[in-house]
This record gives structure tokens, sequence and C-alpha cells, in this order.
């Protein structure tokens, strides 16, 4: 039995038909070999142990920086205040009486670059008129209807965004009866 | 599944659920990958939905009668709410919260979530707390304690279970939240806690810091196109996130450009938001909210019947406390250390989880944040060495504790015209003298002919390898100039003589990691006798210098042996740390 628990940490083979009987007796191990190999064995294995830890520690460490760098917000943040400035911009053009379909067309033609830039970042900006209110994506400021029970989102007035799915931020929006709609969907489409 | 006991902060705007995590308290994001729910639950009369959180708030305004905020403000009183067709009573509004966060934290986890702890303000009677207590039993929890929320925050940093310490300490709480500010006194004595005093102002918060800054931008839109534009309602919705865009970005820089597109329009023409913000200007919009909150500080203390130079400890709560010029109020009040390295928006939740894990019994661990361990600044003139006629007022930048990495800024001026250069000196202490602190380095910048009184910004980034990047900036001018600055390596000059080698080895001022922490630790033991303990310190020593200065690997695997032997040998012969 001891001979087993020996050979296990001394790494030997046991089946070796070589070693003759006295070389075994020669090797057979002494109590004091055995607790001073355990003790190596265990001190070993602390040290591993020990060092996995620091590895454990110095990664968390690195992770809540990376969360808290995450949370703070990065480089998305300033395409997403791009399109923002962009969607104002393009409410201001389309405020005024006489835009001419030129005019239209360029902006719109803007907008598709640019969500197909938000997209390549997992990025989505909620701006649409006209559809029903969203308790996930908008966020009521105005209502014309409080209390109505299907009310649609006649104005945005800061748009929201998802990203990765999630939303970022809610679009800020005044709502009205779903009646609205179909006002909206004429006034967008002169 | 398996079942775990959280810490709630139920707060009046926002409310957090956290837990430990290998000892340490961390916030459960569960809502859209957010931690901070909002306070609020709105009801759905068509089909019987409740919602909560950011959906619930999103609902408000759309839903006014069906949607119930702020519900905190009420507990404890029997008048029930009209919500709809139906009534509730506040601590029934509470527990639909509690439960929310309990299965949301639940569903994210994989582990249920039955036992709680949950904050409430300092200043809540016994009805109230009582009506906690019931709104954690209606929603299905075992609430193992309740804990007042100065106490929770001041746990956060420092909590007995973590250090093995028993100390007896008076701690000064500054709670400033969107709408709400707090401060309490609290005395920590181990476990056993008092709130000394608590007082606060129920209509003051970072809203308000707010407001002043969309009055501002409102008074420019006036000059600019000369009318007056208050009556223009999208205009105010936009304004606000502006206002609270630039409240942010002035509490890290001391100037902001603030470059908005068509915010209105006028006359069939899109009106620009186009204005610099300098945080001075700011600071004299707000000085008298920064006062109300110091003459509250001063009310408290009389309150508790102690005096300034009692308090031990300040705890920062609240994210309107990471506005510069509230850190400075408190700093010229006090002359002790302000605690803010931890989320100043979570920190309630996670003394919670830590109240939580002693309670269960779970193991604590120290929390390891990086911050900076000294106050960093430069050398000014606004102040005269009366010894040697020299310039020796020390400016801070970045203040003692703040987490790392961060970068922050501060803006100087010329003292005469066509000023040929500055000394830029970088200091770290605590001392408002340059001389009593150390110099870490020093380099000159030239400065292009520019009038007297010109501003140049002084930028100081900090990483977690300790190095700061220290840019110098004539402001409009396009001159910059960016010196890497390592403090651990400061440059000694004049009366800053680094240590000599025969000399009693210091310590750092925090531990590198769990081996470090555990020999200081064992550092603070009055068993060990004294060489053993010297050794042990100079071992230490050895070990943290070799880690931080990035020696060979074999070099510091040789000595964290050595250290961890020794540890093994002293703890052998004390017994285990308690």
């Amino acid at each position: 039995m001891l001979q087993t628990f020996w050979h296990r940490f001394a790494n030997c083979n046991p089946f070796n038909k070589n070693r003759s009987a006295q070389q075994e007796e020669v090797q057979s191990p002494t109590l004091e070999t055995i607790q001073a190999s355990l003790h190596e064995e265990f001190r070993g294995m602390r040290k591993i142990l020990r060092k996995q830890s620091l590895v454990i520690e110095a990664l968390r460490t690195k992770l809540d920086t990376f969360s808290h760098t995450s949370r703070s917000g990065g480089s998305n943040e300033e395409l997403m205040q791009l399109a923002s400035a962009f969607f104002h911009l393009g409410q201001s053009l389309g405020d005024q009486a006489i835009i001419s379909p030129q005019r239209r067309e360029a902006v719109s033609l803007f907008w598709l670059q640019l969500e197909q830039l938000l997209d390549q970042e997992n990025i989505e900006i909620i701006r649409e008129q006209g559809v029903l209110f969203d308790s996930r994506l908008h966020r009521a400021v105005l209502a014309h209807e409080p209390g109505a029970h299907k009310s649609v989102v006649v104005e945005v007035l800061e748009p929201g965004f998802i990203e990765h799915g999630k939303v970022r931020k809610a679009a800020k929006v005044i709502l009205g009866p779903e009646k609205d709609e179909q006002k909206i969907l004429e006034e967008n489409s002169l | 599944m398996k079942d775990i006991c959280c810490g709630i902060d139920l707060g009046t705007t926002n409310s957090v659920i956290a837990r430990l995590q290998g000892g340490i308290p961390q916030p459960i994001d569960i809502e859209e990958g957010q931690a901070i729910v909002p306070s609020v639950v709105s009801f759905d009369p068509e089909d019987g939905r409740v919602y909560f959180g950011a959906q619930a708030l999103n609902r408000f305004v759309a839903f006014p009668a069906h949607t119930v905020k702020s519900v905190k403000r009420l507990m404890g009183k029997e008048t029930p709410l009209q919500v709809g067709d139906a009534t509730y009573l506040p601590e029934e509004i509470s527990a639909m919260l509690l439960k929310h966060l309990a299965s949301e934290a639940s569903r994210v986890l994989g582990q249920t979530v039955h036992k709680v702890v949950i904050t409430v303000p300092a200043y809540f009677d016994d009805g109230q707390r009582r009506a906690t207590i019931r709104a954690g039993e209606l929603a299905g929890l075992e609430v193992m304690r309740i804990i007042n929320e100065p106490t929770a925050a001041a746990f956060v940093y420092d909590s007995p279970a973590a250090t093995g310490e028993v100390k007896e300490e008076i701690i000064l709480v500054y709670d400033l939240g969107g709408g709400t500010f707090d401060v309490s006194v609290v005395q920590l004595r181990g476990d056993i806690k008092e709130v000394l005093a608590s007082c606060g102002d129920t209509a003051l918060g970072g809203d308000d810091f707010d407001e002043r800054l969309k009055d501002h931008f409102l008074r420019h839109l006036h000059e600019k196109c000369g009318i007056d534009l208050s009556y223009d309602f999208p205009l105010q919705v936009r304004l606000k996130d502006i206002a609270e865009r630039t409240k942010i970005a002035l509490s890290t820089q001391p100037f902001v450009a603030v470059n908005e597109v068509a915010v209105a329009v006028v006359n069939n023409e899109p009106v620009n938001l186009l204005l610099e913000v300098g945080r001075n200007e700011f600071e004299e919009m707000t000085a008298d909210l920064v006062d109300k909150t110091s003459r509250k500080v001063l009310e408290a203390l009389d309150e508790a019947k102690v005096d300034v130079e009692d308090i031990d400890r300040i705890v920062l709560v609240g994210g309107s406390t990471r506005i510069p010029v509230v850190q400075d109020m408190l700093a010229d009040l006090f002359d002790q250390p302000m605690e803010h390295s931890v989320d100043p928006d979570l920190c309630v939740a996670l003394g919670a989880a830590v109240q939580a894990g002693i309670i269960t019994g779970e193991a604590l661990r120290h929390i390891l944040i990086d911050v900076s361990a000294h106050s960093l600044g430069t050398r000014t003139i606004d102040e005269i060495d009366p010894e040697t006629g020299e310039a020796d007022y020390f400016s801070t930048i970045i203040r003692r504790n703040t987490r790392i990495p961060v970068t922050r800024s501060e803006v100087y001026y010329t003292m005469v015209p066509d000023q040929k250069l500055v000394d830029v000196e970088v200091f770290q202490g605590e001392s408002p003298s340059c001389r009593d602190n150390t110099l870490v380095d020093s380099f000159r910048f030239e400065l292009k002919p520019a009038p007297m009184h010109s501003p140049i910004t002084l930028e100081f980034s900090y990483d977690l390898q300790g190095i700061v990047q220290v840019t110098v900036n004539q402001k409009g001018y396009a001159n910059t100039k960016t010196v890497a600055v390592d403090l651990k390596k400061p440059k000694t000059a004049g009366k800053q003589v680094k240590g000599k080698e025969n000399e009693e080895p210091v310590l750092g001022d925090k531990p590198i990691n769990y081996i470090s922490q555990k020999a200081r630790q064992l550092l603070q033991e009055t068993r060990i006798p004294q060489d053993s303990l010297a050794e042990l310190k100079t071992l230490t020593c050895q070990y943290e210098a070799a880690l931080l200065d990035n020696e060979d690997e074999e070099r510091v695997d040789e000595l964290e042996d050595r250290l961890v032997e020794l540890m093994d040998t002293l703890e052998e012969d004390r017994g285990p740390l308690g």
C-alpha cells in the first residue's frame, strides 16, 4: 500500500519488471521521506493555488476596470451624439415651410449612411413617429390625452438608442391619440 | 436554485439590489444591463399588467393616474393611494418593487433571492421601519435586517468583518442625490453603529444644478435671437438633457464647449446653441445650493454634539457628489480623508450587501479598488512661503482616494503679459503647502505671446500603472505639451530626499494583492513578537516593491514564497486571523 502511495508521488512505474527486489528494498521509503515528500507536494499545490488566485484577482481587477469604462461610455457615445445632432438638424429642416425634394433626398441619403454606420456598431436609433407608444422604447414627456389606452408618437423630441439589444436611452416623445396617426403620416408624406 | 442573501437600497427615486460575490459586494444589473432601477410602478388598466423601473417611469406622463412615483415618502402612512380604480397602501407598492427587484435578480443570477437586508433613511421612525419590513414580507422575502442608509454607505468602505479591526470612529455621510439631500453623523464601534444626527432637504439635489445651467442656456438664447424661448416645451426638454451632460463634463474638465445643433426654430431658421461654459461660471451659478448643503452639515454636527475635528472620515453618497465644488466645500470644512472611490450611486446597496454577508457569515474581503493614494496637484503662486518668499500653494487636481484610471483638469492663468514660460511642477500630498508635499516631477512649458491672465489648462490622466500623463495646453494658441510622470519613481528635489537604504522600510498606501493585504493585517497583530513583525514588514515592502517595479518573475516568486512561509509560521504561532 505504502509503495503504491509512494510511487504515485515519485512518478515511478510500479510495473517495471527490470527492477530487482534488492533495489526496491533500498528505495523503500521511510515514514519521514513520505512525510517530507507529502509536505513538498502540499507546498507545491498551495503555490499553484496561490498563483491561480493571483491571476483571478488580476483578471477581476481588469474586468472591473473594463466594466467601469464601459459604464462611463466609450466611443459609441460620440456616435450616438452625432446621430442625435443630425436628427435635430433634420427636424429643423423639416420644420421649414418649403423644403425642396432635393434637400429631402439629401437628408434621407445621409440618414441611410448614418444608420448603416450605427448598424455596424450594433446600435439602433429610435426616432420613428406615428408608431404606437412602447414604454420600453419611448419616454412620454407630454401626452395630449393622458390615460388613452392606445397612444401614438406624434413627435420625437430626443431620439433614443438601443445598443447590443439593450435600451441605452429611451426616446423622449409627445403622445397623441391613435386617430392622429393618419394625420402624421399625411404630414410626413408632404 | 441556490438561495442567496442580497442587500437592497430601496430609494425614493431609484433602487439598487446587490449581493456578495467572492466576498466583494457587486450590484446586480437587472434592467437593460443597468443596476439602477427607477422606484416607479405603473399599472395597465386594460390588461392588468404591472410595469416597474424605467418602463414605469416612461409611462408616468402617459398614464399619471395609474403610475406611482416616490412612494417611499409615504411609507408608514395609513392613507391608501388611489391608483386608477384600485387603492393600495404605500407598503403594498413598495412590496411590488421589492418583489420585482428580488425576482429579476433571481432570474439574472440563476439563484433564488429570498433573504434580504433593506436600507432606510436614518430619519425613518419606528412606524416607517415597520412598514418597510411589512413591505418585504408582503413581497415574500425574509427581511433579515433593516439598516440605515448612511451606515450601509460607511460599511462598504470599512466593514469590521472585512478588516478584522474593531475601531471606534465618527463618520459624516454626505448624500446628495438627484432630488434629495441628506447628511448624517454616524458612530461606528465595531459592529455597533449609531446615527447621532441626520438632517437634509427633500427638495435639493442634482436636478437643481441642471436647472441652473438650463436657465443659463435660455438666457444665452434670449440674447442671441432676442426672443424669450422659455415657453418652447420641446426646447425645455432638450436643454435639460444638454444641461445634465454639461454638468457631468464639468466635473472632469474646466471648460465645456456646448455645440448643439438646431435647439429651436425661429422664423424658419434653426437656432444653434454655441457657447462655452467654465467650471467657475457653473460654480457661481450654483454657489447658493452648495452653501445650503454646507449649512445642513454644520446643523448635523451641532445636533450630534460633535465638532468638525471629531469627524474621522467623510463618505460621499449620491451622483451629485461628483461635482468638484461639493468636494472642495467638504475639504475646506474638514481636514479629513473623503471616501468616494466606490460609485456613489451604488454604495448604499453595496453596503447593504456587506451587511447581508455579515449576517449570513459569508467571508468578506476588503474591497481592493485602485485609488489615488495621495492628492495630486501643482504649485501656484496663490500663497507665498513666508520663509523663502517662493510660491507655495498646492492646487489639487486629483483628490486622494479618487478611483483610477481618472482624468481631471484645471485651469490656471499667466501672471504677466507675453509670459515666456511656466514651470509645471507635479506634487503629491495632502498639505495646502507644497513645501510639505512631495515633488514628483517638473518641466518647463514655453508659452506663445499672449495677454496677461491668459488661461492654461493642466490635465492629469492617471492610469492603473501609476503613470500620470500631464498635458499642459495654452488655450486658443494650439500649444500643447504632454509629459509622462511615473509616481513610483518620483524625481526628488531640494528637501524631498528619498529614504536611505538602511532606514526603516515604509509600506505604500495600499496593498498590491491579497497576499500583501493579508501580510498588512498580520502587521497589525499585537500578539506577534516585534522582531518577527520587523522581518514581516521588510519582506512585505520588498515584495510589494518588486511587484510595483515589475522585477523579474523569479525574484517576485522568491519573495512571495518567503513572505507566505513567514506568514504561515506566524499564524501557526498565533492562531488564524479572526
